[in-house]
C-alpha cells in the first residue's frame, strides 16, 4: 500500500492539486472550507463534486483504520461534458460506501471543455497518457486521457487522495445510428423486465411516482444504449 | 449500529437474506442488499456493460475480440448465473454478432448452443427462432429456415416487439420456396394489429398484409409497453412490507 500511496502522492504533488482539509482541521461552520488549487493548472474537478467527495469521506472516515488513501477513478467523458461513467481503477480505501458514494459523485459531475481539445491537441499543463482509439461500454473512446488535478480530502484525521482520469467518448448516438436495430434488441429484454415489474421501489417513489415509465426509459435505452436506471430501477435477484 | 432488539434488515432484491452491503443504482439513494444479491447485481449491470462493448467492436470488425469479450464474461459470471439467464443473453448477442459477419456455419452452432440454454420467455424463443433462419437461409437451407422461425412463432408472444423483422423473414422465405404464407398465420397478423392498435392492412394476401404490418410497426411499441395505456394512477403500489 506504501508504494502505491507513495506513487500516488508523487503524481499529486508532481500535479498540483485541490486541498480540501475537513472535520476538526476545517474552517468554522458557515465559513468557505479552505480550498485550493494548487500550482500545476489543468482541468479540475468542480467545486461542488470536491464537497460530494468530501461528504462521501466524512461519513465513512470514522470506519477506517489508516491515515493515508488513494482512489484511482477513470471517468467516461462526452464531448457536451457530461459524464457518461465512472469507475474505480484502483482503490485502497476497501470501504464500499465511500468507493460507491465518491463513484456517484463523479458520475453526477459535467466537466464542460475537458475533453473537446483532445481531438486536435492536447492542453497545455494537461497530463497525457496514451489509449488507442477503443471501445469502453457503449461509447467509443476517442482518443488520449486527461487526469484532472487530483483531490486531496482530510476528514476525521484520514488523508484521501482522489485521482481522477477523464477519458473522452464519443456521443452513443452516433454509435447507435450505425446499430440501432442490435441495440433496441438489448433494449427489449429490459423493457420486458421493466413491465413484469412496473412498480417504483420505495425509495424511488418521491422522484419519479408510483410507477416506472418503461417506454421513456427504453427510449432512453434505444438512444444512449444504457438503461436509466434511476428512473426504471431494474428488479433484483429472485432466487428459486 | 444495529440495536440488538431490532430486526434485521431483509434485503430488497431477494427478499430472503440479511442485507449488510451497500449497493445504489446509478444516481439513486444507496440501498443495502445481501453479499449474494451484490455480487448478482453487480455482474448483471457488467453483463449490460460487456453486450455493448461487444457489440461496438464487432461494427468496428473486431469480431474475435468481441467474442472473447463474451467468453471472458461468461467465464468470470459462471459462479453466480444460477439460472443461466446471463448465458442466454451472451448466447442471443454471439449469435448476432457471427450473423452480421457473415459466419453463417459458426451462427448456427451458437444458436444450437443457446437452445441448450433453454427458454424462459416466448420472447427468447422468437429471437432465437429468428437468428437461427437467418443463419440456415444464408447458408443456403431456406425450408429448415422456414421451419425454425415457424417453430419459433409458434409460441405466442404476448409482446411482439420488434415484430416486423419476423414478419418479413416469414414472407421471403416463403416466397423462396415458392409458396404462399401458410394461412395459419392469418392469426399472427391479427394479433399484431390488435396489439399495436392499427387496423388490419386492406390487402388480398396474407403475405402483403404481413408486410403492409410490418412497415407500419417498425418504429412503434405495442399498446401494452406505452406509458399512456400504462397510467394508471388509482392502483395502489405495492408496500415493501406486505
Amino acid at each position: 500500500m506504501a508504494t502505491r500511496l507513495t506513487a500516488s502522492l508523487g503524481l499529486a504533488l508532481g500535479l498540483g492539486f485541490v486541498f480540501t482539509p475537513f472535520g476538526c482541521g476545517s474552517g468554522p461552520i458557515g465559513n468557505p472550507r479552505p480550498s485550493h488549487h494548487g500550482s500545476g493548472d489543468g482541468p479540475s474537478v468542480p467545486a461542488a463534486t470536491v464537497s460530494e467527495l468530501e461528504a462521501c469521506a466524512e461519513h465513512g472516515a470514522g470506519r477506517l483504520k489508516g491515515t493515508h488513501y488513494a482512489i484511482i477513478f477513470d471517468v467516461d467523458v462526452m464531448e457536451s461534458g457530461e459524464v457518461r461513467a465512472a469507475k474505480i481503477r484502483e482503490s485502497e480505501i476497501g470501504d464500499r460506501e465511500i468507493e460507491t458514494c465518491m463513484e456517484h459523485a463523479l458520475q453526477a459531475m459535467s466537466l464542460p471543455g475537458v475533453v473537446t481539445p483532445l481531438r486536435s491537441s492536447a492542453p497545455e499543463g494537461v497530463m497525457l497518457s496514451p489509449h488507442a482509439r477503443g471501445a469502453m461500454g457503449n461509447v467509443v473512446v476517442l482518443g488520449p486521457a486527461v487526469s484532472l488535478v487530483p483531490v486531496l480530502i482530510v476528514a476525521a484525521g484520514v488523508t484521501i487522495i482522489v485521482v481522477v482520469t477523464a477519458h473522452a467518448v464519443e456521443e452513443t448516438a452516433e454509435a447507435i445510428r450505425r446499430r440501432p436495430r442490435k441495440v433496441e434488441k438489448l433494449c427489449y429484454p429490459l423493457l420486458e423486465e421493466c413491465l413484469e415489474n412496473p412498480w417504483q421501489p420505495e425509495w424511488n417513489r418521491r422522484k419519479f411516482g408510483n410507477y416506472k415509465q418503461c417506454e421513456a426509459c427504453f427510449d432512453h435505452c434505444v438512444k444512449k444504449a444504457v438503461w436509466p436506471e434511476d428512473k426504471c430501477p431494474r428488479p433484483g435477484s429472485r432466487p428459486k | 449500529m444495529q440495536a440488538p432488539d431490532e430486526k434485521p434488515e431483509i434485503c430488497w432484491s431477494c427478499n430472503e437474506n440479511e442485507a449488510t452491503e451497500p449497493f445504489a443504482y446509478p444516481g439513486a439513494p444507496l440501498t443495502l442488499v445481501c453479499a449474494r444479491c451484490l455480487e448478482w447485481l453487480s455482474m448483471r449491470d457488467e453483463l449490460e456493460h460487456v453486450l455493448g462493448q461487444s457489440l461496438e467492436l464487432a461494427e468496428r470488425g473486431h469480431i474475435d475480440e468481441a467474442l472473447e469479450r463474451l467468453n471472458a464474461f461468461l467465464e468470470k459470471s459462471r459462479g453466480c448465473d444460477h439460472d443461466r439467464r446471463f448465458a442466454r443473453r451472451v448466447a442471443h448477442v454471439r449469435a448476432m454478432i457471427l450473423s452480421d459477419a457473415g459466419r453463417y456455419a459458426e451462427a448456427e452452432q451458437a444458436c444450437k448452443a443457446w437452445a441448450q440454454l433453454g427458454f424462459t420467455r416466448v420472447s427468447e424463443r422468437w429471437e432465437h427462432g429468428f437468428e437461427t433462419a437467418l443463419a440456415l437461409d444464408a447458408l443456403g437451407r431456406p425450408r429448415e429456415a422456414l421451419a425454425a422461425l415457424e417453430d419459433a412463432l409458434g409460441h405466442r408472444d404476448p409482446y411482439l416487439f420488434s415484430v416486423g423483422e419476423k414478419l418479413v423473414a416469414l414472407v421471403e422465405l416463403s416466397e423462396k420456396l415458392g409458396q404462399p404464407v401458410d394461412p395459419k398465420w392469418q392469426s399472427l397478423a391479427e394479433a399484431v394489429a390488435e396489439a399495436y392498435g392499427i387496423e388490419m392492412p386492406a390487402h388480398e394476401s396474407l403475405a402483403e398484409r404481413m408486410l403492409a404490418l410490418a412497415e407500419m410497426t417498425r418504429e412503434m411499441l405495442p399498446k401494452c409497453a406505452r406509458d399512456s395505456e400504462n397510467d394508471d394512477r388509482t392502483r395502489k403500489p405495492p408496500q415493501l412490507d406486505e
